[in-house]
């Protein structure tokens, strides 16, 4: 019998409207019995109502509720803390969140390409890529891997500034600026869980920025942070595949 | 005396682990103040037990805990997690009560870290309300907007301290904490004391009209709450609007300059030449080159 890898999701919740979206959209994963843990940002309305809904989709997840600081990225930065916390024992995470991003003009088609990830061909497809290739430690939809300009040994869009600080200051080096835009993507868990067992991830959610934040009119931490959380896994030698 | 229907009454992490699986012995409805005066007893079980509670709850510190700066160092972010957990902190505001196990008076908290701590993490208002165990003589202690009760172990006469008062708008946040004279390490006491209290409670509630409850007590305040998210909400969605307008313009002068530098920028004989092409591949219909009256592209 071919034993199924243990697998974590951590889904980020902003919208009081998308919550039965959300279980439907990880229908497919049910078989792999992974482990589920949610975040509510504080300021969606109909809390308890989505808690409940989830509790009943997901009986054994695990909920909680932060401030919306950072957006998706700082609720991430939570939910790892949870998982370092609950001492899970998982292969492989799974990022997600109830993207809409209602200010861009690809917003609709955007959230469909990148839950390509998790349809069951999809996840059937991310798992036979982890097992069959040691290299690779992440999957996300092809489309949104993308490269962050580099030019003359400078990062060149409006988050390079803050990109260097960041590289340096965690000692991260790179071969490549390949991320997954979106921040919803399939990683090893190997490489995070020994990032964020050195540096406190409740600690860096502390630098990220409040509410709403954008970065396509200047940079900033929570976007840079959407692209270290790529970085610490491709710093440790592994690549991105697309799907 | 201004006594609130909200009770909280005080567990032990190894009490609540005693229920294993099964909490159904446990109501739903009692709130719990879970206790923690030892930083080993924050195991992953723990958490994993917290997290499937369906009773609002919790969570007081014995002041050892706080005393040390470098055990509260290493226990902050597990606090965080447990207000995280709880679905009761959806007010954004929290309430961490603090107590003395040792008649020491004259010692001083340093508190600063953990509501610096709270409020980097989002926490805006995160309340600290010390007592004293060893000052129980006169029934209830009362802080701001906490209060806290020894259940006594042979006699119910201090009870009627507990349920005095009918819930008004004054008192509708206050809530009160129940422990009881020695720790119970056993979940068959705890639901025959709790039994006890809340009978003894029910008693005195049947003055209560229904509407008063669900006026004051529950339903008051969680659409208050409610309220304040969806105006919020509005404010959010009339910002995505204004935000759209800045964006998808900033995006629609790239993409004409994108086309400027990608095609304009081309000599005009190639880009007619260009355009031959595409007839002879299909993509455009020869009659449109000599007229514009013509249908140019396939839909």
């Amino acid at each position: 019998m071919i034993k199924k890898p243990d697998i974590a999701v951590l889904y980020h919740i902003f919208y009081e409207d998308s919550c039965e979206l959300v279980c439907q959209e990880l229908q497919a994963l049910h078989i792999y019995d992974p482990f589920f843990l949610f975040n509510i940002c504080a300021e969606t309305p109909e809390k308890i109502t989505i808690s409940k809904t989830l509790k009943a989709f997901f009986p054994n997840c695990f909920i909680i509720t932060t401030s919306n600081i950072g957006k998706d990225i700082g609720a991430k930065f939570a939910l790892f803390k949870l998982f370092l916390q609950l001492e899970i024992q998982a292969d492989f995470l799974l990022f997600l969140h109830d993207k809409k991003s209602l200010q861009a003009l690809k917003s609709s088609t955007w959230k469909n390409d990148l839950l390509r990830i998790v349809s069951a061909e999809g996840i059937q497809n991310t798992i036979e890529i982890f097992e069959k290739n040691e290299a690779c430690g992440i999957v996300g939809a092809k489309e949104y891997v993308i490269k962050e300009p580099f030019e003359n040994n400078e990062l060149i869009a409006s988050n390079g500034k803050i990109l260097h600080r960041l590289l340096k200051e965690y000692n991260i080096n790179l071969a490549s600026y390949e991320f997954v835009a979106g921040t919803m993507f399939w990683a090893r868990a190997l490489p995070l869980k020994s990032f964020f067992s050195q540096y406190d991830p409740l600690e860096i959610r502390k630098t990220l920025e409040d509410g709403n934040v954008i970065d396509n009119f200047s940079g900033t931490i929570t976007h840079s942070w959407e692209r270290l959380l790529n970085w610490i896994i491709t710093g440790n030698g592994y690549n991105i595949k697309g799907i | 005396m201004m006594i609130p229907l909200k009770q909280y009454f005080t567990v032990s992490p190894s009490l609540l682990l005693s229920y294993g699986n099964n909490t159904s012995s446990m109501s739903e409805m009692i709130n719990l103040n879970i206790f923690l005066n030892d930083p080993r007893l924050l195991t992953s079980v723990f958490f994993t037990k917290v997290s499937s509670l369906k009773n609002n709850y919790i969570f007081s510190l014995s002041n050892n805990l706080v005393r040390d700066n470098n055990i509260l160092k290493d226990i902050l972010p597990k606090l965080y997690l447990l207000s995280a957990l709880n679905l009761v902190s959806k007010k954004n505001e929290i309430i961490i009560p603090i107590f003395f196990d040792l008649p020491n008076k004259s010692e001083i908290i340093n508190t600063d870290i953990i509501t610096s701590y709270f409020r980097a993490q989002g926490f805006e208002n995160v309340e600290l309300p010390f007592f004293d165990y060893y000052n129980t003589k006169d029934g209830i202690q009362n802080k701001e907007r906490c209060s806290f009760f020894i259940y006594p172990s042979n006699s119910q006469s201090n009870t009627n301290h507990l349920f005095l008062d009918k819930p008004t708008e004054q008192n509708l946040s206050h809530l009160t904490i129940i422990a009881f004279e020695e720790e119970i390490s056993d979940s068959g006491l705890f639901d025959e004391l709790i039994h006890q209290i809340i009978n003894f409670a029910g008693n005195n509630l049947i003055s209560l009209t229904l509407d008063d409850l669900s006026k004051y007590y529950i339903e008051k305040e969680v659409f208050e709450e409610e309220e304040k998210l969806w105006k919020n909400r509005v404010l959010l969605y009339k910002n995505f609007l204004s935000l759209s307008k800045r964006v998808q313009q900033k995006e629609y002068y790239e993409v004409l300059k994108w086309y400027h530098n990608e095609y304009e920028n081309l000599p005009l004989w190639y880009k007619r030449f260009g355009h031959i092409v595409k007839v002879l591949m299909g993509k455009r219909s020869f009659r449109s080159l000599f007229s514009d009256n013509v249908k140019k592209y396939k839909d």
